[in-house]
């Protein structure tokens, strides 16, 4: 298995209730400089389909997603 | 035609309507910056901050973001959730539809957000996908007039799935639309709707849910319309939004109120807002937490006691220890747990 890369940016949405944890990375990634990948973590179970949505819509690349007990963690490549 | 790229807002749903919207802007060339609108009165979001699911057993999902990922476009998601939104609820200058939804005033309030972006940012105008007549009260003509002229829109907001039956806009008197492209749809029939979805290949969009705004559902708006009864001062706290779609309410009195958790989930969310309010739970056996608003006199202490202890697992005992919390101190209310909801149904908000 590859390692998975570094994450340059982070975004903590812990405890914020969707849709705020994809304003945030949105918020980020417009910032970012492409190929910069974020990391960002939520609380909120919706974040799991809402990002893949956004990823397929920005064309970010949605690199991976894990769950530890209630933290959700995932990582983003900027297009 | 205009020899210069023609930009647009449009707001999107997530809707089919929307989906449309966009799709035949953009098919005449134009660039569509997608916005969404977070009120904070959503109720998609809410059932799945509570992990409730489908009737097919799937999780809800954001519909403005899965248009997103349908158009290929990425969907700006604007928050409105604060206090301006919300004196927008509690005082609306067009009064409510059938619950406590604001509905012109709403529209007003994000169209003039939309004009705000479209002003500062160079767009030439906005459009949404709106159809003439299916909504009773925004979507007739006189409202739109209405909500045209108070967000400062007029002329400038765009409604392609009606366009040919309302007046035509700047934009298209300006030659940056062609209104011949535009369509003519009325009512609350989704026909017209699906075969042009058809057409233009879309394939994936919501079915209607009935109803995804709080500020519509009957329930949620007995329990607004009580609330603001409660109040000396006419005001709503985005914690009180979150607390008036969860759990079961009951009126203890004119200065009292109950909200008892349904589950784990809301149990844990009642938590979060303990803070000048008591926490009740039945003590030694398993039970919802609840919490009390205002203060309640001895016959209301017990009657809320008594809810409370129905609907844990200690409701067949003959008595049961309800603790009441509330800034660090603790006290005891023995109660016989009432044997069925019909004794206090009455109670229900
Ligand atoms: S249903 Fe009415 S109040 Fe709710 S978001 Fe739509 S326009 Fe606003």
């Amino acid at each position: 298995m590859s390692e998975l890369p570094k994450p340059e940016l982070k975004v903590d949405a812990s405890g914020k209730f969707c849709p705020v944890p994809i304003m945030e990375i949105a918020k980020v990634a417009r910032q970012a400089s492409p190929g910069q990948v974020i990391e960002l973590i939520a609380t909120d179970p919706g974040v799991e389909s809402d990002l893949s949505a956004w990823c397929k819509a920005t064309r970010n690349e949605y690199l991976t997603f894990a769950r530890e007990g209630g933290t959700l963690r995932a990582l983003v490549r900027k297009r | 035609m205009a020899d210069r790229k023609v930009r647009a807002i449009g707001l999107l749903s997530g809707g089919l309507d929307s989906l449309l919207a966009h799709a035949l802007m953009r098919a005449q060339g134009i660039e569509v910056r997608a916005i969404n609108f977070y009120t904070g009165f959503c109720i998609l979001e809410t059932q799945r901050r509570l992990g409730r699911k489908r009737p097919d057993g799937s999780t809800p999902r954001n519909d403005a973001l899965q248009a997103g990922a349908t158009l290929e476009t990425e969907v700006e998601l604007v928050d409105l959730s604060g206090p301006d939104y919300l004196r927008v609820v509690t005082h609306p200058k067009y009064g409510y539809g059938a619950n406590a939804n604001p509905c012109i005033d709403c529209r007003i309030f994000m169209f003039s957000k939309a004009r705000e972006i479209m002003e500062q940012e160079g767009y030439d105008f906005v459009f949404t996908g709106e159809v003439l007549g299916q909504r009773p009260k925004s979507q007739r003509r006189d409202p739109m007039r209405v909500i045209d002229r108070d967000s400062g829109l007029e002329g400038r907001l765009l409604r392609p799935l009606s366009a040919k039956l309302l007046e035509p806009t700047l934009p298209e008197k300006e030659g940056l639309v062609d209104r011949e492209r535009l369509l003519d749809i009325s009512g609350r029939s989704r026909k017209p709707q699906m075969e042009l979805a058809r057409q233009l290949g879309i394939t994936e969009y919501p079915q209607p849910a009935g109803g995804c705004c709080f500020l519509t559902d009957e329930t949620f708006g007995r329990r607004f319309h009580d609330l603001m009864r409660r109040k000396a001062e006419r005001r709503l706290e985005q914690e009180e939004v979150i607390l008036l779609a969860t759990g079961r309410h009951f009126a203890l009195g004119p200065n009292a109120k109950l909200v008892v958790s349904r589950n784990e989930t809301e149990n844990l969310l009642l938590l979060q807002y303990t803070e000048g309010r008591y926490a009740l739970e039945a003590k030694g056996v398993n039970g919802p937490i609840a919490l009390v608003e205002g203060e309640p006199d001895e016959r209301q202490r017990e009657l809320a006691s008594r809810i409370v202890g129905r609907y844990g697992k200690g409701k067949d005992l003959e008595r049961v220890a309800i603790e009441w919390r509330r800034g660090g101190e603790s006290t005891e209310v023995a109660v016989e747990p009432y044997r069925s909801e019909a004794e206090f149904e009455k109670l229900r908000i």
